[in-house]
């Protein structure tokens, strides 16, 4: 059974014929999966989903949708539903109108129109504006009718790009649960593009990072936020971004971090004499030494900035610029040396040419399959 | 100060520019012995000229077949204009771009340049003396499919996807979801389609050689040219039929017209 | 990462992408060209149309312009540039070349200064102005022949007002059709009249899209009033009002009917536009073959003017 299932090989696109907005993309997104395209603006997120809609041609590649190669299908043959950014209602409609529009379009019987747009409406508690046109409504309000739209659909898939951008904060996150939950109760494959990573980790099962149209990992927000990729993934993932620093491995191995009074030894072996990145969590960064702690670094505090039940410090690391968040109230002076206390299982180390993660840390569990 | 310097302008202003129609409608009313003795408004006004004007031209003849002409051509250059536009606004095609230039280039073809072929072929058809040549030709208009092209170009994008995912046909989409979004374009381009065809002259000229489908505006010619000598009371009373009906479309359309033409003229 | 090993190297290339993974299309050829026939079905009418009734005359008029006719139109013989030659060669046509050089001068410029001068009175905002502009813009209601014949009753050297309103100011009457020099000024008043409410509309269409803050911001600097109106609102406007003088001015060569009605292009052809001395070669004369000539004259004169205004015009022309 592939119904909702959405198969992507070596799905590539260029539009001038030269440079790739997608290149050579390869996932399975099951079904019931929540799926979520996250990069970047201009990554090629959008054109991505919009091959899986069948609005843009492929380049190159090949789609599957449901178990079947999907390459000419026409987007009303795909069973699917699809959300704008801009929510796409017709102006000159009702809300009912617009919620019904498509089922009138599929000849869905009169019965059954009005037995699914029940549904929905109270699936979305938006009873009250049935009968007004789209202008009358709060931006929260298209956006619910939007959602209504692909609800009644029924389609064993929903797309959606960047649903949420144009609401204000608070409004975004409430909307972010809602959805979440309705693609649950039903039950649907959600694909999912935003350019925001914490509506990705939050409501993703898995999640695609894309840049410049490369993809750079593929897993569960977790997995990536623990094993980025590369460098890229790690400080496109999480806030503030992973701390990076540029360390040198001499030649027995061992690793040289500026600033560091000692070495650090890894437990894997690394190749001899080069220079790598080192990437530390503003998270894993703590003032005092902690009961697992196994190694410091003096810095030179920039600025301290007490955020409610956590603190956040600017600081001078060996000449790169840091960031660490620790938790508490910690009023400290800045502009002054401090000591640094951490983990070494916390550190990632990337190559520093083409940015990938060379020391895998040792309690990792097991990394989602990724086609790099 | 400058409000009532404004207010003097705008008065004398329009005092000159609609002195002409208010004349004539002045005129309309007007005895002979008035008119020769060069009054501004009638000492006595009566409605003999409209009861006359009536009897010696067929005037209501010439009106019917002029609304029956401006419709016909304003129907047919709102289908056949809004069907190139939609293709020019939403479904792209190699060549698109030529064609579209191709239809530009009308724009720099005069009337002049070709009314006498143009005469040739309606005779040639057999169109002499018929509706048919003085709509069809009317039917296709490079402004008409600019200006609706402008318009439609104003429905986003994502409508046009989004009726693709829910399966729309091309045709479903252009009357169920562009027109109902660019009617007020439409409303634009039907107001001053039907201005100008009402107010043809030459080509119903060319192409009416009797009063079967002549317009108002040759009756009118002739009108004058048959009173002219002695009655010009009545030839006011024709003209203020004639121009009754536009003026009070303008009058409902001006605001429609002045916004939806402005953003045909300039991009 | 290990298995990432053994997968095919990724594509560098778009080139090497398509020869490595693009996939036959399994649409067929009818599939494919769904644009192309719903473009043509679209189209086809316009297309149709305007090659019946644009370019085919366009061409035959040329064609025409290279016989002699008989007078259902029919070319009977090649006469080659005989035509253009007769046309050099009469007097008659450079009467007409002159006569419209001159009332294209006449009414262009008038024009267009009236329509914008009541447009800046139109486009303040006051009470009552929705009455201004209604009244500004009739004219674009006024058919060429009810306006003509009106001016025609007004320019009556006897009963007409515009004589009596000479009189009543101790001054001679003056003959205003009837005069050569007079029926050409005459004629231009009545064009520049009749042209006003189209430009009018347009132009205070132009006036209010200018965005309001630009004024407001030139107030707190101090300009005035004619500052303000050379600085702003002339270059804000200058497409709008490239436009107008475009159509004006192509407007002006297509001057018939007041001709017909007011004049019948005399006294003494002083006011026989080339327009309308074409309509007399061909449908009072039935001669075809020169008319055409003319047209083509007249086209190719107009052709280059506007492109020659759009060359130089442009420059001048302000685009936001
Ligand atoms: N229709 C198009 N024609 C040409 N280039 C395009 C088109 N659509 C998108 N692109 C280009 O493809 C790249 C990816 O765009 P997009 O998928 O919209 O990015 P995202 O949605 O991630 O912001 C961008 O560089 C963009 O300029
Ligand atoms: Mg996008």
């Amino acid at each position: 059974m592939s119904d909702g299932q959405v198969t992507l090989k070596h799905v590539t696109k260029s539009f001038d014929g030269s440079q790739f907005a997608v290149q050579d993309a390869s996932v399975t997104i099951e079904q019931g999966e929540f799926f979520v395209l996250v990069g970047p603006s201009g990554c090629g997120k959008s054109t991505m989903l919009r091959m899986i809609a069948g609005l843009e041609e492929l380049t190159a590649g090949e789609i599957h949708m449901h178990g079947r190669l999907s390459n000419d299908l026409s987007p009303s043959k795909r069973e699917l539903s699809m959300v704008f950014q801009n929510y796409a209602l017709y102006p000159h409609l009702t809300v009912e109108e617009n919620i019904l529009f498509g089922l009138k379009v599929r000849k869905v019987s009169k019965q059954e129109q009005r037995r699914r747009c029940d549904e929905a409406v109270d699936m979305l508690g938006m009873r009250e504006y049935l009968k007004r046109k789209p202008r009358e409504l709060s931006g929260g309000q298209r956006q619910r009718v939007a959602l209504a739209r692909a609800v009644v659909s029924q389609m064993p898939i929903c797309l959606m790009d960047e649903p949420l951008s144009n609401l204000d904060a608070k409004l975004r996150a409430q909307m972010r649960t809602e959805i979440r939950q309705l693609q649950q109760e039903l039950g649907i494959t959600m694909i999912y593009v935003t350019h925001d990573q914490v509506e990705a980790m939050t409501m993703a099962d898995r999640m695609m990072v894309l840049r410049q149209g490369e993809v750079q990992q593929v897993g569960r927000p977790l997995d990536l936020y623990n094993h980025p990729a590369n460098d890229f993934v790690a400080s496109f993932i999480g806030a503030p971004p992973m701390n990076l620093t540029t360390a040198t491995v001499d030649n027995s191995g061992t690793l040289h971090v500026p600033g560091a009074p000692r070495p650090l030894v890894m437990d894997q072996p690394l190749p001899a004499e080069q220079e790598v990145q080192l990437g530390i969590r503003p998270e894993h960064l703590h003032l005092e030494p902690q009961e697992d702690s196994d190694w410091e670094l003096p810095v030179h505090l920039q600025t301290v900035e007490v955020l409610g039940n956590e603190t956040l410090l600017t600081m001078d690391a060996g000449g790169a610029d840091w960031k660490a968040k620790i938790p508490g109230q910690w009023s400290l002076e800045a502009k002054r040396q401090a000591v640094l206390y951490l983990n070494s299982s916390h550190l990632h180390l990337f190559a520093l040419d083409n940015g990938k993660n060379i020391g895998a840390s040792l309690s990792a569990p097991v990394q989602e399959e990724v086609t790099l | 100060m400058r409000k009532s310097l404004l207010y003097t302008l705008l008065t004398i202003s329009a005092l000159v520019m609609f002195f002409p129609i208010l004349y004539a409608f002045s005129v309309s009313f007007m005895t002979s012995e008035d008119i020769a003795n060069r009054q501004i408004v009638p000492t006595n006004p009566t409605l003999a000229n409209y009861y006359d004007v009536l009897q010696s031209v067929p005037i209501l003849h010439y009106l019917m077949n002029s609304f029956i002409v401006a419709s016909t051509a304003t129907l047919g250059m709102l289908i056949v204009s809004s069907l190139a536009a939609f293709i020019f606004a939403f479904i792209p095609f190699r060549g698109r771009q030529a064609v579209f230039l191709l239809f530009i280039s009308t724009l720099l073809i005069p009337w002049e340049a070709t009314m006498i072929p143009n005469f040739l072929t309606i005779q040639s058809l057999g169109w002499m003396n018929n509706y048919l040549a003085l709509t069809v030709p009317f039917f296709a208009l490079a402004f008409g499919t600019f200006l609706l092209r402008q318009h439609f170009k104003t429905v986003p994008m994502e409508l046009y996807e989004a009726s693709r995912v829910e399966g729309l046909s091309h045709f479903q989409f252009f009357y169920k979801v562009v027109v109902p979004y660019a009617k007020t374009s439409f409303v634009t381009l039907g107001i001053f389609g039907f201005l100008t065809t009402w107010n043809m002259y030459l080509w119903p000229l060319l192409v009416t050689t009797n009063d079967t489908v002549r317009t108002v505006q040759i009756g009118l010619r002739r009108l004058q040219a048959d009173e002219v000598a002695t009655n010009w009371g009545l030839v006011m009373a024709g003209v203020i039929l004639v121009i009754v009906p536009t003026l009070i479309l303008l009058a409902a359309g001006q605001k429609q017209l002045q916004k939806g033409l402005t953003k045909g003229a300039v991009k | 990462m290990k298995q990432a090993e053994e997968l095919p190297r990724r594509v560098e290339t778009v080139d090497e992408a398509v020869k490595r993974y693009r996939i036959p299309s399994s649409r067929s050829f009818w599939q494919k060209t769904v644009n192309y026939r719903t473009a043509l079905l679209y189209l086809l009418p316009s297309l149709l149309l305007f090659g019946v009734f644009m370019f085919y005359p366009m061409f035959y008029s040329l064609y025409l312009s290279f016989f002699f006719t008989d007078a259902q139109g029919d070319p009977t013989t090649f006469v080659g540039f005989e035509n253009y030659a007769y046309l050099w060669e009469s007097a008659s046509f450079r009467r007409s070349v002159l006569v419209t050089i001159i009332f294209v001068l006449l009414t262009v410029p008038a024009s267009v200064i009236l329509a914008l001068f009541l447009a800046l009175l139109a486009n303040e905002k006051l009470r009552g102005i929705g009455w201004y502009r209604t009244i500004f813009a009739s004219t674009l209601g006024m058919s060429v022949a009810a306006s003509a014949v009106i001016w025609l009753f007004m320019f009556h050297p006897t009963t007409g007002v515009l004589n009596a309103a000479l009189q009543a100011l101790q001054l001679p009457a003056v003959s205003w059709l009837q005069d050569s020099t007079m029926a050409l000024i005459s004629i231009s008043i009545t064009t520049i009249w009749m042209n006003t409410g189209f430009s009018f509309l347009i132009l205070l269409g132009g006036l209010q899209n200018i965005d309001e803050h630009l004024y407001e911001s030139a107030r707190i600097d101090g300009a005035g009033y004619f500052y303000q109106l050379r600085r702003i609102t002339v270059p804000m406007l200058s497409p709008t009002l490239f436009f107008i003088i475009t159509i004006t001015f192509i407007n002006a060569f297509q001057s018939f009917g007041q001709v017909d009605i007011l004049t019948g292009g005399g006294p003494a052809e002083a006011t026989n536009l080339i327009i309308y001395s074409i309509y007399r070669e061909a449908f009072i004369y039935y001669q075809f073959g020169p008319a055409s000539a003319m047209a083509i004259v007249l086209f190719a004169a107009v052709l280059l003017l506007t492109l020659l205004q759009f060359k130089f015009g442009e420059r001048k022309v302000h685009y936001q």
